[in-house]
């Protein structure tokens, strides 16, 4: 039971990589706060959680509300009595375009993937010290270590999310509290549908979303997409204790794509 | 429910904070031995009691907290009328205001403050709910279920000009529930902190002070969240502190507590002292 006794919030947890963190973490020992905009998401999880033994409580709403950002750190602590951890896992794809962009989805992609995990991280940090540390993980992305030909706004969106990462990491040292990103590859879930095809990319509309996603996988040099599982694995790893000594990390699960 | 009928130990009772937090968990059906240093308080809260039909579950206990004396004749009084003591709320005060009436108009100064008067401020805000707690603490552990719910002051009022003795004894007790969390954790016995959140409209602010009453927060905003805090729903909860006047009763309990609640102390703000390490 590798988090036994921790208590953590998993954001954007109904489906895909989140959700596979929720379950993990839970089956390891810990209490978790399931967060998503999806009720019946929402519900499952827990369900599958409580249902194995554990421990999990269903937060759902949208993080672009400030007032629920903080509301998921202040219910988990009370519902459980404290908080240990936090994987801000929610973000958003962003626009393909530069020129021409709409700069409401430009809006829309910085507030999910900067503006959220900041207000969460606010709220957080007392309740981690009051804890005697504890662990922030962010989900940046490969393109918040090399640049997006794909999304520009997003390459610009997530490394921000991995320059947050090391800069509080240094500050939160005192404070025993460890600060790092886990920067996936392409990974198998509902969304990969969307990165493959944004919106407003030209030329993927008529194409078959599940061929496009193939191909990314074969670009890869282990010739496949990654599994959430395997990011999970990784995010488990960094938010334990066992990674006592990992801070500021950005930590890319990309099978050698960014090597 | 609970089929036993859970009882309480609250002190400073007959106050303007206490009586709300008596007639709240008479209301919901506990017992409760309601301790005080003024009779007269104690009769008015009695009466009160009776005209809610709750008189036969109050008990009345005129005690000097400021007496060591007077915590086993609380505990055995309490305990030979209802048994196993369930709740203790640590609510008793001594106001500023008690070493000189125009003390908001002309705040003391700690050089004017005698170490009696100190010592009493201690005694009754400090000494009497540590010796309260480990009194009742034992019967609460074996039982596997407790409830320590500590009335301090806000934190700005710890530390505030003209509060000498007022604000850090309260700030003692503060840190001491801090830490009686943190002993008692995984037994049971939850141990928390609960504060109006300012300047509250009872007896301990003279009207002199010059505040509009009506703009004050009225005592009856602490009768919800203690009600809370000592339910089976609040088993995991300990540790926080909670400030009334922020808590919605419009909201569910476990949303207006995320509102009104916080980890206990300055935990929250306070950085962890350096430390080497320890050879094993």
């Amino acid at each position: 039971m590798r988090l036994e006794g921790k208590i953590g919030i998993v954001t954007a947890a109904a489906s895909g990589m989140g959700r596979a963190g929720a379950l993990r973490f839970a089956r390891e020992g810990a209490a978790v706060g399931v967060v998503d905009l999806d009720p019946a998401g929402v519900e499952a999880v827990v369900g599958e959680i409580t249902a194995n033994g554990g421990r999990a409580h269903g937060l759902v709403g949208d993080l672009r509300d400030d007032d629920f950002a903080r509301a998921i750190v202040h219910r988990t602590a009370t519902a459980f009595g404290g908080l240990d951890f936090v994987w801000n896992h929610v973000g958003h794809p962003g626009p393909a375009s530069v020129e021409g962009v709409d700069m409401a989805d430009f809006d829309i992609a910085i507030g999910l993937n900067l503006r959220t995990v900041l207000v969460t991280t606010a709220a957080a940090i007392p309740e981690l010290r009051a804890r005697g540390g504890g662990a922030l993980l962010y989900t940046a992305s490969t393109s918040g270590l090399v640049g997006s030909a794909f999304s520009p706004v997003y390459s610009m969106a997530k490394f921000g999310v991995v320059g947050f990462v090391r800069s509080l990491a240094k500050r939160l040292a005192p404070d025993r509290i460890r600060v790092n990103a886990i920067c996936p590859g392409p990974i198998d879930t509902p969304m990969l549908r969307v990165f493959v095809a944004r919106p407003d990319q030209q030329g993927t509309q008529t194409q078959d979303k599940e061929a496009l996603v193939a191909a990314r996988g074969r670009q890869n040099p282990m010739g496949r997409t990654g599994k959430p599982e395997e990011i999970a694995n990784a995010a488990l790893f960094l938010i334990s204790d066992e990674a006592s000594f990992v801070s500021g990390a950005a930590l890319p699960v990309d099978g050698a794509a960014t090597a | 429910m609970s089929a036993e009928q859970r009882t309480a130990i609250v002190t400073g009772a007959a106050g303007g904070i206490g009586r709300e937090l008596v007639l709240g968990l008479l209301g919901g059906g506990l017992g409760v031995a309601a301790v005080d240093r003024t009779a007269a308080g104690l009769a008015e809260l009695a009466e009160m009691a009776r005209q809610r039909q709750r008189g036969a579950d109050l008990l009345t206990i005129e005690a000097d907290l400021a007496r060591d004396e007077a915590i086993d004749e609380i505990v055995s009084r309490a305990r030979g009328r209802f048994g196993t003591i369930d709740i203790l709320v640590n609510n008793a005060g001594v106001g500023q205001a008690t070493l000189r009436t125009d003390n908001w108009q002309r705040p003391i100064k700690f050089w004017e403050v005698t170490p009696d008067q100190w010592r009493l401020f201690v005694a009754v805000h400090t000494t009497a709910p540590l010796a309260l707690a480990r009194a009742l603490v034992p019967d609460m552990m074996r039982q596997r279920w407790g409830r320590i719910v500590n009335v301090t002051t806000s934190l700005g009022t710890m530390i505030r000009e003209g509060s000498p003795t007022y604000g850090p004894s309260k700030a003692a007790l503060e840190a001491m529930s801090a830490i009686m969390a943190k002993d008692l954790a995984g037994s049971g016995v939850t141990v928390n902190v609960l504060v109006p959140g300012g300047v509250t409209n009872t007896a301990m602010v003279p009207l002199e002070a010059g505040f509009d009453r009506a703009e004050m927060i009225q005592p009856a905003v602490m009768a919800p969240p203690l009600n809370w805090l000592v339910s089976d729903a609040a088993g995991e909860v300990t540790g926080r502190r909670f400030l009334a006047v922020h808590w919605d009763p419009a909201l569910p309990a476990e949303e207006a507590a995320a509102k009104a609640g916080a980890p206990v102390a300055w935990s929250g703000i306070a950085t962890m002292p350096i430390e080497p390490p320890r050879r094993a």
